[in-house]
Parts: C-alpha cells; structure tokens; sequence
C-alpha cells in the first residue's frame, strides 16, 4: 500500500512505540520495522491504528523471545476481574514529575500503551479496547490499576517527604 | 516554571513525557524513504518484476518448444539421411563380396568390423533367403550390407552397423516391444531399428511383405 504519513503521525507513531519499549532505538527500530510490512500490504482503512497493530504484535513478539512478556490474562486479570469504574477517572489525578516517572519506571506494558491512547491520541476506553484487542471492561481495569499505583507513588512520596521534615 | 515538586494533572505529566520523545530529522527522513518506496514506483517495479517473470517463463517455454522442435526436426533429418543412403545402396547393387545362405559363414566375413554382423529377430520373421553380403557404411560408420531374397524373389538388403547412442538413441529397440521407424525413400521402405545392440536398416520394395 501506499504510506503517506505525515511528520506529526510519524511522531506519534515513534512516541507510541516508547511507549511500549521505553527504549529509543527499539522504538525507532519497531516503527521502521512497521513500516516496511505495511508496504507490502494492498489497503486497509485505518493506516493509523494498523501501523500501531504492527509496532505492538512485533513488540510482543520481540518480548516473546525474550520470554519476559506475561500478559495480563495470564496474570489472571479478564473480564470477570472488572471493577466498575467511571471512565473519567484519570481527571482528578494530580501528580508530581517526579511521582509520574517513577509510576512510569514500573507500569507495565499495557498500561503505558493505555496512557498513550488516552491522552496522546485521545482515544476512549471503547476505542482502546477495539485497537488493542481487549474488553471495555480489561481497560477499565487497567485504568483503575493505574490510579492506584499513582495514589500509591504519590502517598509514599508524600510520607517519605514528611518523615524527612520531621528528621530535620 | 514547574519544579520537580508541583503536581500537575496526569495528562500533562504523560504529555510532557512524550514531549521529550522525537524522531531526529535523520530518523524523519529514513522512515520517509520508506514510504517513499510504497509510491507509484514501487508499483511499477512490481509490475516490471511481474512482466519479468512471466517473460522468463514464456521464453523458457519457448525455449523448451525450440529444443523439443529442434531435436525432432534433427532426429527426421538423421532418418531421412540413413533411408536416402541405405536405399541408394540396395538400388546400386554392387557386387557382393561374400556369398552364400549360412549366415554364421557370411558373418565370418566381416572380421574388420568393430562388431559382429547377427541374424535379425525382426526381420527373420518373414522366409527370407541369405544370398550373400558387402562391407559398406551408414553415416560414416562401418557397416554390413547382407542381401536376401524373399519368398516372391524380390530382394531385401539389411544393413548393420555398431550402436552410438549419441547419434541413434531416437530409434526404435525392437527387445522394447517398439516397432521399427519407416520411410520411404527413393521408391523404397526402409525400416530402422535397433536390435541387441546394433542399428539394423532394411530396404525393400513397399509391396513386399
């Protein structure tokens, strides 16, 4: 097919593949890699969210050989697991930079990837869902695990900066 | 400006995370490259390598149509060569330089050649009668020429010569059950076979049996 992407998607792409690997040069590596199957496909609708498929499936593969991926399925979240939570939970959360790379530092794949679909394509629960082959209900999940690693993060940051006001 | 410690909302905080990741204008480009690839030309060369391919298939078709033809075309221009040659010969009738009806007597004649003249299976299947034979050739390759007569007098010649597969492998092996090839030259029928090792040729009228 035809690629006619454009710098910022290109970015977006890349930011996407950090998001997933954390490192540079694989993120660079999985978006070029992307790129090379979608060109010898004829069409598909969604250059966008295919481009995404790739960079993810060729992810996940990479780890697979690894053997350090374990899914969340496997780690015995599914939709039976689901807390009921409201799908702008993220909005009230208010977190240091510092707080954020840390959460950031031990989230693990699906969440960084949920974060990226959030607030940088801007995607909803639903919509994450369809693109990454999960439930509404998984995603939400997730989202309500995010939160409790941020409150977590921000409390023990809090208690750590309290505890060093009192030694002084 | 924020410091380490102000809080911000989280979709800043991931926003500003990813900020700070950017493809280098070098990097831009690589992956433009790629798409540049995807572009019509892409699609030309795609085509082109398709054209090729079937180009070389059909002219490797072609090829083997070539060879196949070629090969026929010189297998019948050989059979042609060896009839026109043979029955030039049986019609010359030069003289016999052995004579006789013992064929094992006759064949002893022929001690200057590479192999042993023998009685014909095929050809002994009619009553045919020994008269005698010659030294002569069929395509440059020394040859026996016996003669016999048939039942109604006529005269049948049989000619002999030593089996290279690389000039007769096309004829027919009488022990594989295949008939003798037959053409018709200088008002003549000419059989050719090959039989326990040796190309054998008869000539005769076309009415004799």
């Amino acid at each position: 097919m035809e690629l006619n992407f454009s710098k910022d998607q290109l970015n977006r792409l890349y930011q996407y593949a950090v998001a997933l690997c954390g490192n540079r040069d694989d993120a660079f590596d999985l978006t070029h890699a992307a790129l090379e199957r979608m060109i010898t496909i004829n069409q598909v609708n969604n250059p966008m969210g295919y481009a995404r498929t790739c960079i993810r499936n060729m992810y996940i593969d990479k780890i697979r050989k690894d053997t350090r991926y374990i899914h969340e399925d496997i780690d015995g979240l599914n939709e039976s697991d689901v807390i009921d939570i409201s799908e702008s939970g993220f909005e009230d959360i208010q977190i240091t930079k510092y707080s954020f790379q840390q959460c950031w530092s031990i989230m693990n794949i699906e969440e960084r990837e949920l974060l990226f679909l959030f607030f940088i394509e801007g995607y909803t629960a639903q919509e994450i869902a369809d693109e990454t082959d999960s439930s509404r209900g998984v995603i939400l999940s997730r989202v309500h695990r995010i939160k409790k690693k941020v409150r977590n993060e921000m409390s023990d940051t809090q208690h750590d900066d309290n505890a060093g006001g009192l030694e002084s | 400006m924020n410091t380490i410690s102000d809080k911000d909302m989280l979709s800043n905080q991931v926003k500003q995370h990813f900020d700070d990741f950017n493809l280098s204008d070098a990097q831009a480009d690589q992956l433009g490259k790629v798409m540049l690839r995807s572009r019509k030309p892409v699609t030309q060369t795609s085509f082109l390598q398709r054209y090729k391919s079937i180009s070389a298939v059909a002219v490797l078709m072609l090829l083997v149509v070539i060879s196949f033809g070629f090969r026929e075309f010189h297998q019948h221009q050989l059979s042609a060569e060896i009839a026109s040659e043979v029955s030039y010969n049986h019609n010359k009738l030069k003289p016999m330089e052995v004579s006789g009806n013992n064929f094992s007597q006759v064949a002893d004649y022929f001690s200057e050649l590479e192999f042993s003249p023998l009685q014909s299976d095929y050809l002994s299947a009619g009553s045919l009668t020994l008269i005698g034979g010659r030294y002569c050739s069929i395509q440059g390759s020394p040859a026996a020429q016996l003669r016999y007569l048939d039942d109604n007098g006529q005269l049948v010649t049989l000619f002999e010569t030593n089996y290279d597969s690389r000039k007769f492998n096309f004829l027919p092996v009488h022990e594989k059950g295949e008939k003798p090839r037959v053409i018709y030259s200088r008002g003549y029928k000419v059989n050719m076979w090959i039989e326990k090792g040796l190309v054998m040729a008869s000539v005769q009228k076309p009415d004799a049996s």
